[in-house]
């Protein structure tokens, strides 16, 4: 098992339905997602979702990733830390 | 673009939304479209009024959906249905899950209720996008009235781009009525993805892995079909004498009677077929996605053999079994390269096919010696087939019904055998043989049927007299769900338990309702002569075949998870499954 980040460009088409397909297909991979940013212009919109998995698997869900239509890009790189969720601690205040 | 026209008495009458699409979908050549109307889908179906279209009201929605798939399939052209919001949409979605797993073009159009009260539970709002995306291709959610043929004309197209697959358009009720102002096509942006050329190297490799094969397999799916690519899958295996086995889907890609056709491999799959992947040192794989109801233990596949994969999707290449050479592409123009690869003079395994042929006789031979009592499903398919013609269409549903076709129906001309296999749709069938009457008016269609499986799509029979759609539905009348029933004798200790019919109704009693002629056979020979009477005459039959459930044990069976080699056998049939042990 190791950490890897998914780098996704999806088209932004005013909706959230882009983004929820991308994570439709993540949440049928073999893959445990630890963290999740996402940011968006007019055009597009960019999700980084951090996993830890193995290789065969994250290499799935971004062959996976690339057939939707609203996918622009879809890559992932190896062996990245992955990112302190600050929505946590927001949480926990809450609590 | 003002769209508004000038009707008769002089009256300008503005141009909805609707109209425009339903003009659109007539120019489109599309004629036949399958639904049922309901609140918020009224709008489109009025726009179809005087159209030069026509619609084919199902009774229910999913025997609609599942007419559009086959319709599909037969004339590799999407299938269109319409049906409302809500329980309208709703009932389309094991119609929509069956078309994703068999790579099946259709468009859904479904009404929504309208913008101003989404998300405000209005009567009959169900989020049928949300609901509908993981089980599908693509979806539209129409928001603006000059986005509805964009995105209209978008899905059709996505439906058969790279692999086929079912595209769903939500349609509220005042985008449907609204006018349409402008040509706008800007909420619609997408990413085509066409088909890539294959690579020239990869192709170069799989070839010289081939030649240096000694018992080369093809194992042949649904892909072979759908990219028209029969010729060159048996231009090569004839080039090299090599046997041919398929999955379920892929059983309708070559002619059944090709003397390489081993059959469909796997847990329903014939013990040729079995025998050759088994005995295979290398497999070429194209247009599958590798089922495990295909290849049951796919450590065990691996093992000692080189696979190469042809496929059209890159996500099914590794997915559930590693080749050792992986090509994206067009089946047939993948193929074509490889032919052009492969030398005339390649040496062909005559003996290895001819070991798996004498496996197939034997096993024929056995199944003619046993005499069952009553109706034996395998006679029953042989009977019917010997009466049909070669170019007939058939459906089936699912059950052992199902599985008794894939071992025993013979499929002459490709693309005419349609099952739901990936989803394994029980009620399937007679819907999905109405959608091929309709797209192939003048081809007879035969529809095999469990008692199970008709009796839930079954009111759907009242299309034949409707829209004289004289189909052929041949029962297998066991009383029971057969192939649950199997697994529980089998892998449950015959703890029996849910499965069995007390009180199936009089299915003679149920065709004449539909004012179409039933008969209950007592023997083959009626059984030949009413579906030969049927077909001379183009008349719709419903054949109630009786079959005895304590007999009727669909083998041989690969249980679940299971390597090919542990194939359960009929009883008194006896084969040794390894070639080279002298039995060659
Ligand atoms: C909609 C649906 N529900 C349940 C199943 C599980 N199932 C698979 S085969 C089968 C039995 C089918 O019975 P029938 O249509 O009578 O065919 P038979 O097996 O008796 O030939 C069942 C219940 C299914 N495949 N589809
Ligand atoms: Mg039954």
């Amino acid at each position: 098992m190791n950490n890897y980040k998914i780098s996704i460009t999806l088209l932004n088409d005013g909706s959230v339905d882009p983004l929820v397909r991308a994570l439709n297909v993540i949440r049928r991979g073999k893959v445990n997602v630890k963290s999740i940013i996402m940011s968006s212009n007019q055009n597009h919109v960019n999700v980084e979702v951090y996993v830890e998995g193995i290789e065969d698997e994250v290499n799935w869900v971004c062959n996976k990733l690339n057939k939707l239509y609203d996918i622009v890009n879809v890559s992932y790189t190896t062996s990245i830390s992955i990112p302190k969720v600050q929505s946590l601690q927001v949480g926990e205040r809450n609590g | 673009m003002n769209q508004n026209q000038v009707n008769q008495r002089g009256v300008i009458t503005v141009v909805r939304a609707v109209d425009a699409l339903a003009d659109e979908i007539v120019k489109m050549n599309i004629k036949e479209v399958f639904g049922i109307p309901g609140g918020q889908i009224m709008p489109l179906f009025d726009a179809f009024y005087g159209k030069d279209a026509k619609i084919f009201l199902f009774r229910h929605e999913q025997g609609a959906i599942h007419a559009a798939d086959a319709y599909g399939r037969v004339t590799k052209r999407p299938g269109v249905v319409m049906v409302t919001s809500g329980p309208g949409a709703t009932n389309l979605a094991t119609g929509l899950a069956n078309a994703m797993m068999d790579s099946s073009p259709l468009v859904a159009l479904t009404g929504q209720v309208p913008t101003s009260v989404f998300g405000r539970d209005a009567f009959q709002e169900t989020d049928i996008v949300g609901l509908s995306m993981p089980i599908v291709k693509h979806t539209f959610m129409v928001k603006k009235p000059e986005d509805l043929i964009p995105a209209f004309k978008a899905a059709y197209r996505i439906a058969t781009d790279g692999r086929p697959g079912p595209v769903l358009v939500d349609i509220p009720r005042d985008v449907q009525l609204s006018e349409v102002k402008g040509n706008g096509s800007g909420g619609i942006n997408v990413n085509y993805k066409g088909v890539p050329e294959p690579d020239i190297g990869l192709v170069a490799y799989a070839v010289k892995l081939l030649m240096e094969a000694k018992r080369p397999v093809m194992l042949v799916g649904g892909g072979v079909c759908w990219s028209n690519s029969t010729e060159e899958a048996l231009a090569i295996a004839e080039a090299l004498w090599m046997p041919i086995v398929t999955t379920l889907p892929g059983k309708n890609c070559i002619p059944n009677n090709h003397p390489l056709f081993m059959g469909p491999a796997g847990m329903h799959g014939r013990v040729e077929a079995d025998a050759a992947l088994i005995n295979s040192d290398l497999v070429l794989a194209v247009g599958t996605r590798f089922s495990d109801r295909t290849v049951g233990d796919f450590k065990e596949f691996q093992r000692g053999r080189r696979i190469i994969h042809i496929d059209i999707d890159k996500s099914e290449i590794g997915k559930n079994v590693k080749p050792s050479v992986g090509i994206i592409g067009d089946a047939k123009a993948t193929l074509r390269m490889m032919l052009e690869l492969i030398p005339k003079a390649a040496v062909k395994n005559e003996a290895f096919v001819n070991w798996l042929k004498s496996i197939k006789e034997a096993y024929e031979k056995f199944r003619e010696q046993d005499d069952m009592p009553g109706f034996a499903p395998w006679k029953v398919l042989k009977v019917v087939r010997e009466v049909t013609p070669p170019y007939a269409i058939t459906a089936t549903s699912v059950g052992s019904h199902q599985m008794w076709s894939e071992l025993h129906w013979d499929v002459y001309v490709p693309g005419t055998f349609i099952t739901s296999a990936g989803l394994g749709t029980m009620g399937f069938g007679l819907p999905a043989a109405l959608g091929a009457k309709v797209a192939k008016p003048n081809v007879p269609v035969i529809d095999i049927d469990g008692d199970g499986s008709f009796q839930m799509t079954m009111q759907n029979l009242a299309l034949v007299r409707e829209y004289n759609l004289p189909i052929i539905v041949v029962i297998f009348d066991n009383s029971t769900l057969m192939l649950v029933r199997h697994w529980q004798m089998l892998l449950y200790s015959r703890r029996i338990i849910g499965v069995d019919f007390q009180a199936n109704p009089d299915f003679i009693k149920i065709a004449e309702a539909y004012g179409i002629d039933g008969v209950r056979p007592s023997n083959y020979d009626e059984l030949r002569s009413s579906v030969s009477r049927a077909i001379r005459n183009n008349e719709p039959l419903v054949v109630d075949v009786t079959i005895d459930r304590e007999r009727d044990l669909v083998l041989p069976w690969v249980q679940p998870g299971k390597w090919l080699a542990e194939v359960t056998l009929p009883d008194g049939f006896k084969v040794n499954l390894r070639y080279g042990d002298g039995n060659e």
